[in-house]
């Protein structure tokens, strides 16, 4: 070994060939705030990385600002040790992240570095793949309509808030209204949805504290959802540049898992933050600020972002990036500046409504806010023949909720349709961290809707329908839950089956 | 009114053009007089170096910092500066991790590293 390494180094020394390197450079005349104004570098093109050589070590940077005499570019990390008079080299090519399989499990930065302390990502050195964090949307002949379903797990979304593989569907709230169980909800559910193969899950964690990011990564491993999920994390102490950079990053993680032909989920927790973190860079590099101080190009900050989310067609593989964009309101105002630039530009949205929360019906989503674009089109055959009457009977509960207080005085079919919206609204409630497959979901919307469920009070409807879903576990576990989940339709076979259950359950309840 | 960096420099650099030598402390007193009065002193680094560089632009100058492992000698010095078309050296400087050769910054801006240490880090890094 020794003599090999000895003849290595001689082969080096007589192949070697002197050369010259000629580079462009500049110079930090100013720094701070994570912003540095750079001399020099007159080369340079918008969005380039830079390399600023510090008495500790590179710092990553990128070009931002290209006015005439200077360059103002934000710092990608700490710029605590960037100095007055530090070199800066342009790199020539713009940001990019390495990605691969190896990424799955796994918590890193928005540059790609490892946070979850298990050491180096990628082993192999040899095959490196790296996609730009700016990349151009997938145009109009690569795409294909939404068809297959992302079933989420939650009742109320699956039945009248569909959402399907490469759509962008909108969660939007107040704080602490459960915005964040609702997505944690939807990547724990995808190992149970054995119709379709899983997606590979992101979820993209923006300014958030380091002890929820923990608590989330806790639950996805206790859930063995981690398995196929990759957490990117910006928390609240990093610098707003990586708060920026973190959500096209993940995209492009996203985008390669796309493009191999798989489905890919990412969920960006949250937007607002991201919007605010854009805001503070472009006011500290002193660009116009316009409505609410936020920078001129605010939407397109999103609109590119989340236009990469897309169903391929089969010529380009056939895969899709799902994403699910949070946005926290302030005070349920979904008409502010950000709320609505966002809900233009998904195709639906999910609205938690406080009052809701508050009277007790969690997830609080309000059905009649709440829309889907997509539609039925990504709902299995079996969920929209029973999500149809659901959404019908619950819109009529609505319409006649102001009455319930005079209920005795109502008339008998009032009276029946203000007690089967209340049964509805039970049976849609749903802890966190339980998601229900979409077959156990069409079970219990039919038996709600055909009035199996009418004789329980209120207040019961929760542990029966518990109840009734242990049962058809136990006893009718391949001729109904796993036909329906085998084809996805409801026959009538299926039908009778389910109604013969639903009779014998009831009398062995009230038995 | 405040001044841009620039401004202060091209009109510094203007006004400087046909003064005599004996002219030029009292007009420089005026100018540090006229950029303490705007509050601007602490921009003056940057002033400075705005000038320097505009009036080598403006002369068709190439400012030349070297840096290198020893002292330079006499004909080193010479090819340098005869090899960069109009160049005037301002600086040297020595940094010993070159380990030998030199580096040569041409109008603050391109730089030419034909040190020992950049060699080395070639020929173990690809």
């Amino acid at each position: 070994m020794h003599d090999s390494l000895i003849d290595n180094l001689k082969k080096e020394i007589e192949g070697f060939k002197r050369t010259l390197k000629t580079e462009m450079i500049g110079h930090v005349i100013e720094v701070g705030d994570g912003i540095a104004k750079i001399s020099g570098i007159s080369g340079v093109g918008a969005q380039e990385m830079l390399l600023i050589t510090t008495h500790t070590g590179e710092v990553a940077g990128i070009a931002f600002n290209l006015e005439e005499d200077l360059v103002g570019a934000i710092i990608l990390g700490d710029s605590s040790n960037v100095r007055e008079g530090d070199v800066v080299k342009p790199t020539g090519r713009v940001l990019s992240v390495r990605v691969g399989e190896s990424l799955v499990g796994r918590v890193v930065d928005p540059l790609g570095n490892p946070q979850d302390g298990r050491g180096p990502i990628f082993e192999d050195v040899t095959e490196e793949i790296f996609y730009s964090v700016e990349r151009a949307a997938p145009s109009v002949i690569e795409r294909e309509s939404v068809r297959t379903p992302l079933h989420t797990g939650i009742k109320a979304i699956d039945s009248m808030v569909p959402i399907g593989r490469g759509q962008r569907e909108l969660i939007i709230g107040d704080r602490q209204i459960g915005k964040t169980s609702l997505a944690i909800d939807t990547i724990i559910n995808q190992k149970n949805d054995t119709r379709h193969v899983t997606p590979i899950c992101i979820y993209v964690a923006i300014g958030q504290k380091e002890s929820k990011i923990a608590k989330i990564v806790a639950t996805l491993k206790e859930a063995g959802a981690m398995a196929y999920t990759i957490v990117v994390s910006a928390p609240a102490s990093s610098p707003a540049s990586l708060w920026f950079l973190a959500p096209y990053s993940a995209t492009a993680i996203g985008e390669y898992f796309m493009e191999q032909g798989q489905d890919a989920l990412i969920v960006y927790d949250d937007l607002s933050k991201h919007a605010w973190a854009y805001r503070e860079l472009s006011l500290l590099l002193r660009r116009p600020p316009g409505r609410e101080a936020y920078p001129g190009d605010i939407f397109y900050l999103h609109s590119r972002l989340l236009e990469r989310s897309a169903r391929l067609s089969k010529e380009r593989g056939g895969g899709s990036l799902t994403a699910l964009p949070i946005i926290e309101t302030q005070l349920g105002d979904v008409s502010a500046y950000i709320p609505t630039n966002v809900i233009s530009i998904t195709d639906g949205q999910i609205y938690l409504e406080p009052e809701l929360f508050y009277q007790g019906i969690r997830p609080a989503v309000n059905a009649g806010l709440s829309v889907s674009r997509v539609g039925s089109s990504a709902q299995t055959k079996a969920m929209k023949k029973v999500a149809g009457r659901l959404r019908l009977e619950l819109a009529q509960f609505r319409e006649l909720a102001a009455f319930t207080q005079f209920a005795s005085e109502l008339d008998e079919s009032t009276r029946k349709r203000i007690d089967r919206g209340k049964v509805l609204i039970q049976v849609l409630k749903q802890p966190e961290l339980n998601p229900v497959p979409f077959e156990q979901q069409v079970v219990l919307f039919y038996a709600a809707i055909h009035g199996y469920f009418d004789s329980i009070p209120s207040e019961e409807v929760q542990t029966y329908s518990n109840t009734l879903l242990r049962y058809m576990e136990s006893m009718h576990k391949e001729d109904i839950l796993g036909a329906l989940l085998k084809s996805g339709e409801l026959s009538t076979d299926i039908e009778e089956k389910m109604k013969s259950a639903f009779n014998d359950f009831s009398a062995t309840a009230h038995s | 009114m405040k001044y841009t960096v620039r401004e202060y420099a091209h009109a510094l650099v203007e006004l400087a053009e046909d003064k005599k030598q004996s002219e030029m402390n009292a007009l420089l007193h005026g100018f540090l007089s006229f950029v303490y009065r705007n509050g601007d002193m602490a921009r003056l680094g940057r002033i400075v170096q705005e000038v320097s560089r505009q009036y080598y632009r403006s002369r068709g100058l190439h400012p030349l910092e070297i840096e290198s492992a020893s002292p330079l000698t006499d004909a080193v010095r010479n090819a340098i500066r005869s090899s960069v078309f109009q160049g005037i050296l301002i600086k040297e400087s020595l940094r010993e991790e070159l380990h030998g050769g030199v580096t040569i910054l041409i109008d603050h801006e391109i730089l030419i590293d034909a040190s020992f240490e950049y060699q080395l880090t070639r020929m173990f890094t690809h």
